[in-house]
């Protein structure tokens, strides 16, 4: 039967099938990485962003569509992490606009509706580029929007919009070198393919299993293991349905995970879990029964949270206050030892959301923030938070922790917010980062050729060496970076480091440079072993 | 005729003391069991080279008021009238103790001013002063003259550790740029006459491009000195590197003392100037 109508029940029921079919499908978005790098876990920053905007409806029995569109475009905002996250609730905020105030709409106005979030997502965006999430969703809403007009029903609708998206992800690896050369289709692309085909699952109650992936070779699955894999997913859900097996599902959940709890009867069944594959456990419950209340929340992340704002001093107002995100113990005392008032953690592998970012600049005690992503997964996530607060916000886009430094370096206490934000702006190019981690699978980027284990090094976000050690690697990077110039030369030894080499290194880099002095700092860093700082 | 009384902290050369008629009261310098007028006594220099040999550290003391009573009262008994302008209240009892003594001399010739400042800010304020005096001015006149100066006398410097301004007891808000774990060059200054800060440097040369680059900033100067601690060398090359920016400004150079090289340590150096 055909659905003429799309209202907020029907928006709501829609996202929570997104949530479920993107949570299936989280780790082959994340995988998609274009780097051999151990970064930018789009499918995650995606789910967590949408799981964001399911929970700020979750709470609302709402027929009026405006309502439900307005709070999920909030919520996708409020959880928005990584680029892709930002973009994806950038289409929400476009979306909502689209919808305006009316309470239902048709095919119609939904494909406009569509149309109206890929606009809004491209001017978000400052230097737009084809072959990303940008293109496919513009091309989801022209095929969304040319369906609507033959059929008229919602469903077809959304089935267009999923079919125009996998084509256009299908073809981003001929728009963008980039993917092409690593052998991949755009993440962030097929992460909002997958959304579309989430909300399709839901309105037509379809197989996905028959939907077809792109035919491009996907990259494999990462080789080297998340970090803190002690934590793992608080995963909670409830299954709906008629004469549920309630006592199979408690002993396949309790086999599957830790700390389980299963009750509910032969028409619920709510369902507590810590896992470290969540998407294991939610799609074995979605073959028992319809899923709802949805929840994945990444315990690393909460865990480090909690640690750091438990030993903060007490504030004191200042003139202007400094938020930085940073990954690492070491790291964060670091930069409190400059000066920050609060860090967030994150970074590599695990973006804080907009929220986040908030959280932190409105608990700061003064009216003006200077706020470091340092990250460039992270950069666009804190240029949102301006306009989110009323408090005064500068975003020096920092994209390493090095160049997050140096622009603590440059901050004047005598200079005022403006002043500031553009002084520590200028200072971001007076550093160049080195950054040493493992390429996570094989690949070929700018003509280095990278196998999966290799140790690989980064100048200024560019791969430009890939060797045997650490120390093979620095020294390659090194050569690369020349030998003019530098004062101050910084090794922050990660969490992996070890005790003996980072000395190795340390004494590699003053031979190659006699006139600098050499600082060993600990970052604690996950995943990249070294970061170093020339100056 | 109006004499000028300052501080050994105003960091005078002595010829230019000479010259001017600027009666200089030392503060006191304690090291050990020793103790030295500042400047009088023991040179920045010695100062500096005993401080690299000793574990001990040395104490401050501000001058007695019987010391600025003396200083007064020969002038008093000159013929003079007086304008005493001293280290800011902030870091030192000094101008406590000069304005308890102008309440025993029991004068209304005796005008006390606060400068805010230290070294050759405060060095610049009592020049000013006496170079009104010496143009014939009046006691209120030259006194008004150094006041309206007040908002206009800098002091910018780094130094190599804040320690020393730490055990002193005298860091003040520059309490902000202490707990680094990188190795960093502070920049402080005096503000509202008290060390605050400024911001940080990683490298000395770093920290001495701020420095420059904040000079620059305040635009025309009237008066300019480059600051140091036993750093002779180092203090000439920053001054030709500025020079070519003032043409026409005769730039001197402020030679700290035990006094205030107790709270700054060795090394210290900046620029201590008067906006124009």
């Amino acid at each position: 039967m055909p659905i003429t109508v799309c209202d907020g029940h029907l928006l709501k029921d829609s996202l929570a099938g997104a949530v479920a079919w993107l949570t299936v499908n989280r780790e082959e978005v994340d995988a998609l990485n274009v780097f051999p790098v151990p970064d930018g876990d789009t499918g995650t920053n995606m789910l967590l962003t949408l799981q964001s905007a399911m929970e700020a409806v979750s709470g609302l029995d709402e027929a009026d569509l405006s309502l439900v569109a307005k709070g999920a475009a909030h919520g996708a905002l409020m959880g928005a992490r990584g680029n892709s996250g930002v973009i994806l609730s950038q289409i929400f905020r476009g979306f909502c606009t689209g919808i305006g105030s009316q309470p239902a709409v048709d095919a119609t106005g939904l494909a406009a509706a569509l149309a109206e979030g890929a606009a809004v997502a491209y001017r978000a965006v400052i230097k737009p580029t084809e072959g990303t999430m940008l293109t496919v969703v513009r091309e989801a809403a022209r095929g969304a929007q040319s369906r609507a007009a033959q059929s008229g029903d919602v469903a077809e609708t959304v089935r267009a919009a999923a079919e125009a998206a996998r084509a256009a992800v299908e073809r981003t690896p001929e728009q963008l070198e980039i993917l092409r050369d690593a052998g991949v289709v755009d993440a962030g692309g097929f992460g909002l393919q997958v959304i579309l085909e989430g909300f399709l699952k839901q309105m037509s109650g379809e197989d996905l299993a028959r939907l077809s992936r792109p035919a491009t070779q996907h990259a494999r699955p990462r080789a080297v293991a998340a970090p803190e894999q002690g934590w793992g997913y608080c995963t909670e859900f409830i299954i709906n349905g008629d004469d549920l097996p309630l006592d199979d599902v408690r002993r396949e959940i309790v086999r599957q995970g830790q700390s389980a709890m299963v009750v509910g009867d032969e028409t619920a069944i709510k369902v507590h879990v810590h896992t470290h594959e969540p998407a294991a456990i939610i799609s074995y419950a979605s073959g028992i029964g319809t899923l709802s209340r949805l929840k994945v929340d990444d315990m690393s992340a909460q865990h480090h949270r909690l640690a750091g704002e438990a030993e903060k001093p007490a504030p004191q107002a200042k003139a202007q206050a400094v938020v930085a995100v940073a990954s690492g113990e070491g790291f964060r005392r670091i930069l409190e030892g400059l000066g920050v008032d609060a860090v967030v953690q994150g970074g590599q592998g695990m973006n804080p959301s907009i929220q986040d970012l908030l959280r932190a600049v409105e608990a700061v005690p003064s009216n003006e923030v200077l706020l470091l992503p340092n990250n460039a997964n992270v950069v666009l996530t804190a240029e949102q938070v301006p306009s989110l607060t009323s408090k005064r916000v500068h975003v020096v886009p920092s994209r390493t922790l090095p160049q997050g430094i140096a622009a603590l370096l440059a901050f004047d206490f005598s200079a005022g917010l403006e002043a500031n934000g553009s002084a520590m702006g200028s200072a971001l190019g007076q550093v160049r980062t080195i950054e040493v981690t493992q390429a996570i699978r094989d690949s070929e980027v700018h003509g280095t050729r990278v196998k999966e284990g290799d140790v690989i090094g980064l100048l200024d976000d560019e791969l430009v060496a890939a060797e045997s050690s650490a120390p093979r690697v620095i020294e390659k990077v090194l050569d690369r970076l020349g030998r003019d110039g530098a004062q101050t030369i910084t090794v922050y030894a990660g969490a992996e480091a070890g005790d003996e080499e980072p000395k190795q290194v340390v004494r590699l880099v003053e031979a190659r440079f006699p006139q600098a002095t050499v600082e060993l700092q600990a970052g604690g860093q996950a995943l990249y072993p070294y970061i170093i700082a020339v100056e | 005729m109006v004499r000028i009384v300052t501080d050994s902290t105003a960091d005078i050369p002595r010829d230019v003391q000479r010259a001017f008629d600027i009666t200089v009261v030392p503060l006191n310098v304690h090291i050990g069991d020793e103790v030295f007028r500042d400047r009088v006594d023991l040179s920045g220099d010695d100062f500096f080279q005993r401080l690299a040999r000793t574990t001990q550290l040395p104490r401050t003391s501000q001058p007695s008021v019987g010391a600025f009573q003396e200083a007064y009262s020969r002038l008093l008994e000159q013929g003079h009238e007086v304008v005493a302008v001293l280290l800011s209240s902030k870091v030192s009892g000094t101008y406590n103790a000069g304005l308890m003594a102008a309440q025993a001399t029991a004068s209304d010739r005796i005008e006390v001013i606060d400068s805010q400042m230290a070294s050759m800010a405060l060095g610049f304020l009592a020049l000013e002063g006496a170079e009104a005096a010496r143009a014939g001015r009046s006691l209120k006149e030259v006194a008004d003259h150094v006041r309206s100066l007040l908002p206009k006398a800098r002091v910018i410097a780094t130094i190599d550790t804040l320690t020393y301004l730490q055990r002193g007891g005298r860091i003040g808000r520059a309490q902000a740029l202490v707990g680094s774990l990188l190795n960093i060059k502070p920049l402080i200054t005096l503000k509202d006459g008290e060390v605050q800060p400024l911001g940080r440097a990683r490298s000395r040369a770093q920290a001495l491009d701020r420095l420059v680059a904040l000079l620059e900033r305040d635009g025309s100067l009237s008066r300019l000195a480059v600051l140091h601690g036993g750093a002779r060398a180092e203090a000439e090359r920053l001054r030709e590197r500025v020079a070519p920016h003032y043409p026409g400004l005769e730039i001197s150079f402020a030679e700290t003392g035990p006094v205030l090289g107790t709270h700054t340590g060795p090394g210290v150096i900046g620029f201590t100037y008067l906006l124009a």
